[in-house]
């Protein structure tokens, strides 16, 4: 049951270490959480002053584009109409006997996110986190991490745009159909509502993003 | 009476007795649960956090001071705003991919010889991989990749943003990657990749080539494209 432990004193020891990380983590969620409500109020002060401004007058489509901008780079919380997905490995998989295909990978969730990119969505995030131009999506053993964030099941991908559309794409998909079938296993569920996409910035700094990139001239 | 008393007695202080030795033994099972690989797992976490945290404290003391930027315009004691909330629009248009885009990168052009025709799922492959990679812009055949692009096969196309190429073409993806990692990393990761994606296409003729462009140029996505739309979000105040 307990690995590389031997003695007493030393399952003490790891023990009371265990202890005080967990006690430095609660403080740092702490931390975050304050971080986040802070950043919240930052943002709507920021966004009261842009109203008040005489700019907004003076140069209304100034505003208009940055606007759109950080809708578009999914640095607004938003709300719509759409899908939540949640998606689970086979019930009780067992690797001697069921087949790979039975847990979910990195290739199970870009393979939904480019059939809702497909039927017309607007938005999306996956287990919270808001889905970019060039989201980080990788398989690290039985976990996937996106950025910086490390996911195990249940995978929730949240889609805002035309239900109807995003639906249909995702019951009429065979590969869908396949993995979610009685001989494979995955088990998936959509329920449809309004729901709520949260700013990419709620966990990342998109600055990080884009360190390589310098913008060019338009000349077409 | 006194005998009913003394057994109520004797069965809660029995209760109690019984709590704390199951107290106690819940208490052992916790340690002897924790092991140096959980132990490391929540060091992993609290490295994150600590991350996490300094990059949201940064990010908020950026917004401090353009809050006071915006502030200073308002009172009329400086002018500055304007060049703060152009700069700002920038930023987020480039994340957006809504901005012309250059700087050191891969090509990777990919031809299907018929019969064989260009499958979606290598399209996407490899922008998988390339995002992995921390490719910072993507494009496919020309087409910016955005968060709502979509590669899809439809008959004899591929559709991308809506734009759709002969599956009998040449494909082309470009990525702007970190400089300092393209020929000793970045390359040789996507030649694994590709050598990979050729023994799954065995039978099939199939050239892929990977190359290291200096000053790639990426394009913007096009404002009549359908991933240009937002009119189904509305932004949560």
């Amino acid at each position: 049951m307990i690995k590389n432990i031997g003695t007493h004193n030393e399952v003490e020891e790891i023990f009371s270490q265990y202890e005080a990380i967990q006690n430095e983590l609660n403080t740092l969620v702490h931390n975050n959480e304050s971080l986040l409500r802070q950043q919240k109020t930052l943002e709507n002060k920021r966004r009261d002053l842009l109203d008040s401004l005489e700019i907004k007058t003076k140069r209304p489509e100034l505003i208009q584009e940055l606007r759109s901008a950080r809708l578009l780079a999914g640095l607004e919380t938003v709300t719509g109409i759409g899908l939540t997905i949640t998606m689970n490995d086979k019930e009780g998989y067992d690797p001697l006997v069921d087949k790979s295909d039975a847990l979910i990978h990195d290739g199970t969730i870009t393979y939904i996110i480019n059939l809702l990119n497909g039927a017309g969505a607007r938005a999306l995030s996956f287990n919270g986190t808001r889905i970019t131009a060039v989201p980080q999506i990788y398989c690290i053993g039985p976990t996937i991490l996106f950025y910086s964030r490390r996911l195990a099941p249940p995978y929730v991908i949240i889609a805002i745009g035309p239900i109807e559309e995003m639906l249909a794409v995702l019951e009429t998909d065979r590969y869908l159909q396949r993995i979610t079938s009685n001989e494979v296993g995955i088990r998936m569920e959509i329920q449809t509502g309004q729901v709520v996409i949260p700013t990419f910035s709620e966990y990342e700094n998109f600055r990080e993003h884009i360190t390589h990139l310098e913008a060019t001239r338009n000349e077409d | 009476m006194k005998i009913r008393f003394g057994r109520s007695t004797f069965v809660i202080v029995i209760c109690i007795v019984l709590g704390i030795l199951l107290a106690l033994q819940m208490k052992g099972l916790n340690r002897k649960s924790v092991t140096r690989d959980s132990l490391q797992e929540l060091q992993n976490s609290v490295i994150e956090y600590q991350k996490k945290n300094q990059d949201l404290d940064r990010r908020n003391n950026q917004l401090h001071d353009y809050i006071r930027t915006l502030e200073n315009e308002l009172s009329g004691s400086e002018t500055g705003a304007l060049a703060k909330i152009i700069e700002e629009k920038e930023q987020y248009a480039i994340f957006a991919g809504l901005r012309k885009v250059e700087n050191d990168g891969v090509i990777i052009s990919l031809t299907s010889n018929a019969p064989a025709r260009m499958r979606d799922s290598v399209l996407r492959q490899f922008v998988n991989e390339l995002a992995s990679l921390g490719a910072q812009a993507v494009s496919i055949n020309g087409e910016r990749k955005v968060a709502t692009t979509e590669i899809r096969a439809n008959d004899d196309q591929i559709i991308i943003n809506g734009v759709r190429f002969d599956r009998n073409d040449t494909f082309e993806i470009r990525a702007i990657v970190n400089p300092d990692s393209i020929d000793e990393y970045i390359i040789p990761y996507l030649e694994n990749v590709r050598e990979v994606i050729l023994k799954e296409l065995e039978g099939e003729n199939w050239t892929i080539t990977i190359k290291h462009e200096k000053k790639l140029v990426i394009p913007a996505l096009r404002e009549d494209r359908i991933a240009y739309q937002n009119d189904l979000l509305v932004p949560v105040e």
